[in-house]
């Protein structure tokens, strides 16, 4: 069973920076990750094999009530709202959050519910505040929050919404987050 | 947005919860109680909010009291944020694979399971009447909301959603001029009256209500991942009744069939579109 989940939210900017985190992650991650990126409502794009095709690792759209298994990369699928119950997947078509849907915050809020201190959400570049709110909410249950430094993100807008409300975050460049995600995940760490 | 839970508040939100849906159950007859738990407290915490009261005592207090209450309740727990042609992929595969199934048949019973505001309804007897079946057609929407019921069997929606769901009309494999089918009003815009004629919008609730009718097509698209697992088993053995042989099951984009008992009693159409057949 899975203790730590990774919770990466992101949206304008996601293709070009992702690459370099998920890319760099050890494949035997003691972790879950999940990717909640910004999508067109019935995206039709196949994002899952693009990013599977640019990170080198196989990334997927979890089905609802799939359990949430450890070194998986899991993408929230598009028009749908990506919860966790009871360490499980769960979807839902309530209306867009900040315009939103998957929205970053409902992700992170719900994540840190079931998982608590075990939660580890990067907020990653992005063109709005979703994901600020989500992120508190996780620091306040106890887990880390990670930044992507917003002098080089893409769209520095997220970035500095969530440090606005977690200053205590670490600021990272894009290079360094997927080396702390390790140490942060490897097994054996707390 | 209500985020802040801390260990306490969570505990004392668990216990009122609780509470809650057993009041319910025990005044109005409507059991949520095996209603997925992080989809359920999310719409709970929601109702908590434009009720305009502090916690989930007092809106039981309210519910339970009154019954205007109680019926915005239930609407707020029906309510799927969609556009029409929702998945335009479904209605492909539903255009290519189910409808020349259904020409063989010389009446055709459809059954929108939890239709909500309609949008799905609507979308379907679009697709029927460009092939030349609504004639033979009945359509069932049922929902657990009579409000909604209301509103969807008026046929008006909002004008500024009809850009997306003319998008999505194409995409599905709409050929024609989608405001064809509607005229607009103030804001709003009113579908045709023909497109109404063989729809019936009833009452029904999956949690406790039995079979009603035999089918040949049910649409239950993003509604079973509002229920646990226990309730899905339940609903998932209601639609095998009511489904004729060869009749087709239609579940929403992200949801499976795979952990039903009757698994092995359908077979996938289509790629992706989780379209079911029931072979026996």
């Amino acid at each position: 069973m899975v203790d730590k989940l990774i919770a990466i939210g992101v949206s304008l900017g996601g293709l070009a920076a992702l690459p370099t985190v998920i890319g760099g992650l050890s494949r035997d991650l003691a972790a879950a990750c999940v990717i909640v990126q910004h999508r067109p409502a019935d995206d039709d794009s196949e994002l899952e094999q693009v990013l599977s095709q640019l990170c080198g690792r196989p990334i997927r759209e979890p089905d609802h009530h799939e359990a949430i298994s450890p070194n998986v990369i899991y993408l929230a699928p598009s028009s749908y709202h990506l919860l966790v119950d009871d360490r499980r997947f769960a979807l839902s078509t309530e209306g867009r959050v900040l315009f939103a849907r998957p929205s970053i915050d409902v992700f992170f809020a719900s994540a840190s519910e079931c998982f608590e201190s075990g939660v580890i959400a990067v907020c990653m570049t992005g063109a709005s505040r979703d994901g600020a709110l989500g992120a508190a909410q996780v620091a306040r249950r106890g887990g880390t929050v990670l930044v992507h430094d917003p002098k080089t993100a893409e769209s520095p807008i997220a970035p500095r919404a969530a440090l606005e409300l977690v200053p205590q975050a670490r600021v990272l460049r894009l290079e360094q987050i997927a080396t702390k995600l390790n140490e942060l995940c490897q097994r054996g760490a707390t | 947005m209500a985020l802040q839970v801390t260990d306490e508040a969570r505990e004392l939100e668990d216990i009122e919860l609780s509470l809650l849906l057993t009041g319910i159950a025990t005044r109005y007859g409507f059991d949520f109680r095996n209603y997925a738990q992080a989809s359920l407290r999310r719409r709970v915490r929601h109702a908590v909010e434009q009720e305009g009261v502090s916690n989930i005592t007092q809106l039981q207090e309210r519910i339970l009291r009154d019954p205007a209450c109680m019926e915005r309740f239930i609407a707020n727990l029906s309510v799927h944020v969609t556009t029409m042609f929702r998945d335009p992929q479904f209605y492909c595969v539903f255009r290519a694979r189910v409808v020349p199934m259904l020409r063989t048949y010389p009446f055709i019973r459809v059954w929108h399971a939890g239709c909500s505001t309609g949008e799905e309804v609507y979308s379907l007897a679009i697709l029927l009447e460009e092939e030349g079946l609504y004639e033979r057609c009945r359509l069932y929407a049922t929902d657990i909301s009579d409000r909604l019921l209301r509103r969807a069997a008026t046929g008006v929606f909002p004008l500024t959603d009809m850009r997306e769901h003319t998008l999505n009309y194409q995409r599905a494999g709409g050929t024609r001029d989608f405001s064809s089918y509607y005229h607009a009003h103030e804001g709003h815009v009113i579908f045709a009256e023909s497109l109404r004629r063989n729809m019936v919008f009833s009452q029904h609730n999956l949690v406790s209500d039995s079979a009603f009718n035999e089918f040949q097509v049910i649409l239950c698209r993003n509604v079973m991942i509002y229920f646990d697992a226990t309730l899905q088993r339940r609903v998932h053995t209601l639609f095998y009744e009511s489904l004729c042989r060869f009749g087709v099951l239609g579940v929403g984009r992200k949801e499976t069939i795979d952990l039903i008992a009757q698994r092995n009693c359908y077979r996938e159409i289509g790629d992706n579109a989780r379209l079911f057949r029931k072979e026996r």
